[in-house]
């Protein structure tokens, strides 16, 4: 975590989440994911399967992108804020060579049940500008005065 | 009239659920591969330090730790034994609900269900869409996770 903890009172609507680069992606990057995920589907280090299946190249796995913008917003919740929701819809594939930049910003706050909850949108947007994974993310933030 | 691609005894799969596999204990070696994959520095993941002085106490796990390192928690164990002739599968959407903070230590089990089945048209023809959804439970029998899967056969 490289900032300070964000509270509910600085949150705006439209304010932009603190998005990263992952990338370029290497195949070397989706078997070092899949070992630690136990995921094995030859589609995403295996070029010949790939291509078979009709697909350019080896795929990146959509889960993750889904690793990445939870990784995205864990940090920038911080330690006291929590995550309630996350989920993510896959639009179109990336392969080996994007630059994966995963970003996202606030949509809605409101108070509920005495807690900070806010609402964003997050994406993952490759180097040719294409929007490949969209997801929304609900969380909770400390409010400044209470006993987080 | 068009036959469906849902076959009766496909349909009859909706509710089916594998049995509650596991358990697996969440070890720190293998959250921090995971952190690694992912270029995450959170410290809340891999810093035992940090965590003990987090209000936390503990390392935590992402929710994206799951599904197929867990048994029975990757839902294409009940899905892939629906009766469909298409078996082309794309992963089409995924939906976590944390309803408590997962731990390094924890000792988790899972169980994955057939939630729903629909086909849908186009424009490359028609395909059926699966929901799954899989529960994670703690050593306490607490729930502490819900996966929603949603995907395509072609």
């Amino acid at each position: 975590m490289n900032h300070e903890q964000m509270y509910f009172e600085d949150v705006k609507e439209g304010l932009e989440l603190p998005g990263f680069t992952f990338g370029p992606v290497t195949t070397k990057d989706l078997i070092r994911w899949a070992c630690a995920r136990g995921n094995y589907h030859q589609i995403h280090y295996d070029k010949d399967i790939a291509m078979k299946e009709g697909n350019p190249d080896v795929l990146v796995h959509g889960p993750l992108k889904f690793g990445l913008m939870d990784r995205m917003i864990r940090d920038w919740i911080g330690e006291h804020g929590q995550l309630k929701k996350i989920s993510c819809s896959y639009r179109a594939v990336d392969v080996p060579g994007n630059v994966l930049t995963v970003n996202g910003k606030v949509v809605t706050k409101s108070i509920e049940e005495a807690e900070g909850h806010v609402q964003c949108e997050l994406w993952v947007e490759n180097q040719k500008g294409e929007l490949t994974t969209k997801g929304t993310a609900v969380v909770t933030l400390p409010m400044r005065g209470k006993n987080n | 009239m068009t036959q469906s691609l849902i076959p009766p005894k496909a349909k009859e799969m909706i509710g089916a659920e594998t049995p509650l596999g596991g358990p697996l204990e969440v070890e720190k070696g293998a959250v921090l591969k995971l952190a690694q994959a992912l270029q995450d520095s959170n410290p809340l993941y891999a810093d035992e330090n940090a965590a003990k002085r987090s209000k936390h106490g503990k390392l935590m796990v992402p929710v994206t730790f799951f599904d197929y390192n867990v048994p029975s928690g990757d839902e294409r164990e009940i899905t892939w034994q629906i009766p469909l002739t298409l078996k082309n599968r794309v992963r089409g959407k995924d939906e976590i609900e944390l309803l408590q903070p997962i731990y390094v230590g924890d000792t988790i089990k899972a169980k994955s269900k057939v939630l729903d089945m629909s086909e849908k048209e186009g424009k490359t023809g028609k395909f059926v869409v699966i929901v799954a959804e899989t529960e994670y439970q703690n050593q306490h029998g607490v729930v502490v996770m819900r996966h929603r899967i949603t995907s395509i056969r072609r």
